[in-house]
């Protein structure tokens, strides 16, 4: 049975359980008791780990020895491995505003009452929960193991085991497979679609597949441009990366008009402003735009399967999905970030991540004397007396 | 055959009773005695400093562990253990760079249960965080953030920033390598904001680096700021869970 009130604007209806008083229980004993135990039993647990295990306290803090790898407290791991793979600004700011603003907006968003007040009560959110989750671990895994350049080792052992090629053999990745790059492409004709050395020519080079920041660095390619834009030294031709990594942006008070830097203006607002702000896209491509893609692309293919599947069908199902994949993001980021970085942040098996207290200059130099010893010894020297 | 209750006479269980929990001193403190009728049960709650943020009668499936696996009732818990232990830990405290590790490595060794009290603090810590997010997990896949849920959802959400940023200030307390280095890469995050990240930097640390600026900053934060803040917004959650009609149920 429900009770329907209006909310305060009228327009849309609440609906709240009503009461069954028949149904319930005094909160003394029944429920003051279970958190009796509750906490009666974590007291107890906690006061056994203590004695056990004993928190860490490392050497005195010194600026001038820096640990390697210096790592965040491990709720904060999965944003220090999120800036890895972004801009810092995107990775330690802007994604995880977005996403805390998302899990805020949420119930506002999804306001149906169906299923809820019991585990997994809509249809199918067993279902949906198992596949974001797979999803999301399969999509984390890839797109690190991707960054970290992993399937490029495995194509360049795969490669010599198979017989493409001669251990210590000059290649790229996996240009050499290109069918149409020729030895010597300046043969005269300049086509546009000659792949040897046309526009098709990056696209079959798939150099950029190496991972995120090949794109800027070991992507090269070259265009024939015959018409010029604007004047000063031009050759034809536009090349990737260094004819883009300075494009003036529109209005940046260098491009058509010039005018002075706002200098009566405050620091951070002078950054406002695009004052001789250049673009580098190369850049922007390999810290901004393929790792937010990778963000929206992982969510958009998740959820269209979802839907295309039909195991989801409502906006309770959509945030099943997201937020599956969320929590399963912070704990794999956190996981990887904690077990998986060694020495500058290498991706590392856990065995070779070093453990900071094993460091004879960050651990602490001075065995510590026994508890209480110290205390012992004063009052046995007051009981001397 | 219906059976009535018959009253019987009292035994030498009610006298003792009677005499313990019916004098003067005991009853100037538990105005309704031991509760053991449902008035008194309720009374109890009802009147207690420290039970009333419970409603006095509670729907019978919430009782079941398997509904909450008690983990709201647990961050809840391991807040009051922090409390405690803490204030036990600013006794032998003092935040200044010259006297924040040498404490912590006396606590360690002269004070006797010293080294309990750290770790108890510590570990406690981390579990709140953890049962915090688990709490959230429960709290979503049962959907019970849903109206007229949805502001106290809101306030869990800044509980959840508030707990983080309750366990990333005292972090930084130890003065050790751990806490140093930890807080620089912490902050180092804020500080690569969009164009206010390097005054949100300054103003987080006190400077431009972490050193003394930043360990009062911190401790003053950790000690009163984050956790007066943090029982306000419980106090508001617990109150908006009995007024949004308890935990949510199926309609
Ligand atoms: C310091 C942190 C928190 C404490 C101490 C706390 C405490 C509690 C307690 C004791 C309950 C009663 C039911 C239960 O135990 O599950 C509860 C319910 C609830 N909590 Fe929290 N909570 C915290 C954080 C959060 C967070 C992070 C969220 C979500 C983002 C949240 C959202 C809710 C909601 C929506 C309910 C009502 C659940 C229902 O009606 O079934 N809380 N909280």
């Amino acid at each position: 049975m429900a009770i329907i009130t209006r909310t305060p604007q009228g327009s849309k209806e609440t609906v709240r359980q009503k009461r069954e008083r028949d149904q319930e229980l005094l909160v003394w004993p029944d429920l003051v008791f279970v958190e009796f135990i509750c906490a009666l039993l974590f007291t107890i647990t906690f006061v056994v780990l203590s004695v056990l295990v004993d928190a860490p306290l490392l050497n005195k803090a010194n600026p001038n020895i820096t640990p390697n790898p210096s790592k965040a407290p491990w709720y904060l791991l999965n944003l220090q491995e999120l800036l890895l793979h972004m801009e810092a600004g995107l990775a330690g700011v802007v994604v995880p505003t977005i996403a805390l603003v998302v899990l805020i907006a949420m119930p506002y968003i999804d306001r149906s009452n169906e299923g809820q007040g019991v585990w997994f009560g809509t249809k199918n959110a067993v279902r949906i929960t198992l596949f974001a989750f797979t999803f999301a671990s399969l999509y984390i895994t890839a797109c690190i193991l991707w960054d970290d350049g992993a399937h490029v080792r495995v194509y360049e052992q795969a490669s010599v085991t198979f017989g493409f090629r001669e251990e210590g053999d000059e290649w790229t990745w996996p240009g050499e497979i290109n069918p149409f790059r020729e030895d010597d492409p300046d043969d005269g004709a300049l086509s546009f679609l000659n792949p040897a050395e046309g526009a098709l020519l990056p696209i079959w080079d798939f150099i950029f597949f190496e991972n995120r920041v090949a794109i800027r660095e070991t992507w090269t390619w070259s265009m024939p441009v015959p018409i010029q834009p604007g004047d000063g030294d031009h050759d034809g031709r536009l090349d990737w990366p260094q004819d883009f990594a300075n494009v003036p942006i529109p209005l940046n008070g260098t491009w058509i008009i010039t005018f002075d830097e706002p200098e009566w203006m405050p620091g951070w607002m002078q950054r406002l402003y695009w004052y001789d702000r250049h673009l580098d896209v190369p850049e922007i491509m390999a810290i901004y735009v393929l790792p937010l893609t990778a963000i929206i692309a992982g969510i958009v293919i998740m959820l269209v399967t979802l839907f295309k599947l039909g195991w989801a069908t409502t906006v309770r199902d959509a945030f099943i999905a997201m937020f599956t994949g969320f929590m399963l993001t912070y704990l794999a980021l956190t996981l990887i970030g904690a077990a998986f970085r060694g020495k500058g942040q290498e991706l590392v098996p856990p065995t070779h991540v070093p453990n900071l207290e094993e460091f004879p200059n960050i651990s602490r130099e001075v065995e510590p004397p026994s508890q209480y010893a110290l205390l012992d010894a004063q009052v046995s020297a007051r009981v001397e007396v | 055959m219906a059976r009535t209750e018959q009253p019987r006479g009292p035994g030498f269980g009610d006298f003792l009773y009677d005499k313990l929990f019916h004098n003067y001193i005991w009853r100037s403190i538990f105005r309704s005695g031991y509760p053991n009728t449902p008035r008194n049960q309720m009374l109890a709650v009802a009147t207690s400093v420290f039970l009333h943020l419970h409603p006095t009668r509670i729907h019978k499936t919430h009782v079941k562990i398997t509904h909450t696996y008690c983990l709201g009732g647990l961050s809840f818990f391991m807040f009051l253990g922090l409390t405690v232990t803490g204030v036990m830990l600013m006794f032998y405290y003092v935040p200044s760079v010259d006297r924040a590790y040498t404490d912590i490595a006396a606590l360690e060794t002269n004070v006797r249960f010293g080294m309990l009290i750290r770790n108890l603090h510590r570990w406690m810590a981390h579990a709140m965080v953890i049962t915090v997010l688990l709490h959230m997990m429960r709290v979503f896949y049962m959907g019970a953030y849903k109206p007229p849920r949805e502001f106290n959802w809101v306030v869990g959400v800044i509980l959840l920033v508030l707990t983080l940023l309750l366990s990333f200030t005292g972090y930084l307390l130890p003065w050790d390598q751990l806490a140093l280095w930890a807080i620089t890469v912490g902050s180092n995050i804020a500080g690569a904001a969009p164009t206010l990240g390097a005054q949100t930097r300054i103003v987080m640390l006190g400077g431009i680096e972490v050193g003394p600026g930043t360990l009062i900053r911190f401790y003053t934060l950790h000690v009163i700021a984050l956790p007066l803040l943090a029982a306000i917004f419980m106090s508001v959650h617990f109150w908006r869970i009995r007024r949004d009609g308890g935990l949510a149920r199926p309609l």
